[in-house]
């Protein structure tokens, strides 16, 4: 153990186990986006300007920084904690973090859910800003009826098609950690009996 | 035959119900009860009450209370009292209750009752994420989603997980955080009884006490026992975001809500 203590010492090492660690990260992206093609975009509606396929590679680069910046090897207690997303932007936590992009909020209320018909009004139809610091909401389908002509939009606009899901809670759950854990381990293990 | 989910489930329900929840019980004092002609019939004449409190005290979840403490097993004496004309309780044995709409049904003609106190659940407990709406807020889900089965020793037994949810729906934010605490510690490293409800549940299909009820726990089997709770708050993202200025914000059931995920277990023999 001593002397695998100081042989992660050397800095090219530590090179060598984020190397690792960041390509099983990426076989963990894949699996969560299998999910979101098999779990949402099935669901879209095809002419919803704003449908998650479109917000598919926004929503995996948001996934690949989060989860990088979360990484923590930690050479003197042994062991490598990852964590996934950030809780706040996508809506789980204390509070939401509102300095997020359109896309991100519009996947983070379809994994929570949301109960009732609610109709998505996008930056588009507010002309308000695109890109970070999206302006996209939903809005209870009645009050959207009784406001929309006064916003001047469309007062026929369908609702939203994730209205009344029950979102997919467990998106991050099924990640098998322990198991990433034990590739990361067995692939530096091989790494450094070469 | 009730299957083993169902029995659990039913279960749950119980215990959140009468020894979680219970702290939710409220009272609505001297209700004016109507005779409702058109589902009256000779021999069975219905008196339903008219409440204004909101939510409706028999809504989707609610209803009225017919246990006087958890672990009771007959039907309620002192959680409903039923008046007639000159404020004179009438006795529980000429009349039957509908718990669910919050009825009063009596088989003769000369009893007429006239007004009724009674608790209810303040809370809607509920088991489908499409009854929320409908049962307006605050609402509890309670959803069993996922199971596992593994053994526990050499042999035979085995170890049924159960993956739960509470999604909890409030008013405000004061509610939102008294319900997560309140059920947070009242199932966290708890057990449930592990009831098999072998001639059902205590509530009939038509809303009255059943007298079928039977309390009885599974047999080589352990209590249900509850661990890794974890709560959050929920924020829709997209619903946060509403512009509040030119906006008429109305009450949304979805903006204070929350989320408590559990393990259920036991241990059973064979």
């Amino acid at each position: 153990m001593a002397k695998l203590y100081k042989r992660m010492q050397n800095p090219k090492l530590l090179t060598l186990l984020e190397d690792i660690v960041k390509s099983e990260i990426n076989v963990l992206i894949g699996n969560l986006l299998d999910r979101f093609d098999e779990e949402i975009v099935p669901l879209e509606d095809e002419e919803d300007p704003a449908r998650p396929s479109i917000c598919r590679e926004e929503f995996k680069q948001f996934l690949e920084e989060t989860i990088l910046d979360s990484i923590k090897i930690l050479i003197n207690e042994g062991s490598i904690e990852i964590g996934i997303g950030d809780a706040n932007k996508l809506g789980f936590g204390e509070e939401l973090d509102e300095e997020t992009t359109d896309c991100i909020k519009i996947i983070g209320t379809i994994l929570q859910g949301i109960n009732g018909r609610y109709v998505l009004v996008t930056s588009e139809m507010t002309g308000g800003p695109e890109g970070r610091f999206g302006k996209a909401f939903i809005m209870p389908e009645d009050q959207y009826r009784a406001e929309a002509l006064s916003h001047g939009w469309d007062p026929h606009r369908p609702i939203w098609r994730f209205s009344d899901f029950p979102g997919i809670p467990d998106f991050f759950e099924r990640v098998n950690f322990g198991k990433l854990v034990d590739r990361i381990i067995q692939r530096l293990g091989e790494a450094l009996s070469k | 035959m009730m299957q083993k989910l169902r029995q659990e489930d039913l279960s749950l329900h119980h215990y959140l119900r009468f020894n979680v929840l219970n702290q939710y019980i409220e009272t609505d004092y001297n209700i004016p009860l109507e005779y409702l002609s058109d589902i009256s019939e000779a021999g069975s004449y219905v008196y339903a009450s008219s409440s204004t409190r909101l939510p409706s005290p028999t809504s989707l979840g609610r209803g009225w209370v017919y246990l006087d403490n958890y672990g009771d097993t007959t039907e309620q004496q002192n959680a409903v009292t039923v008046y007639d004309a000159s404020n004179a309780v009438i006795s529980g044995s000429n009349y039957m209750i509908d718990y669910v709409d919050g009825r009063i049904v009596t088989s003769d003609v000369g009893i007429v009752p006239s007004s009724v106190t009674y608790q209810y659940f303040y809370v809607s407990l509920v088991n489908e994420w499409q009854d929320v709406a409908a049962a307006d807020v605050p609402v509890v889900v309670v959803n069993l989603e996922a199971t596992e089965k593994e053994g526990f020793q050499l042999g035979g037994g085995k170890k049924p997980i159960r993956r739960g949810r509470l999604h909890i729906f409030a008013n405000n934010q004061a509610e939102r955080d008294d319900l997560i605490e309140l059920l947070y510690d009242g199932i966290d490293k708890k057990c449930v009884p592990n009831q098999i409800w072998p001639q059902g549940s205590m509530i009939d299909w038509d809303g009255t006490f059943s007298n079928n009820y039977i309390y009885e726990v599974a047999q080589y089997e352990s209590s249900l026992h509850i661990d890794d709770v974890v709560a959050r708050n929920v924020n829709p993202s997209l619903l946060s975001a509403v512009p509040r200025i030119d906006m008429t914000m109305l009450s949304d059931l979805n903006r204070y809500r929350a989320r408590i995920d559990f393990n259920m277990f036991y241990w059973k023999e064979n």
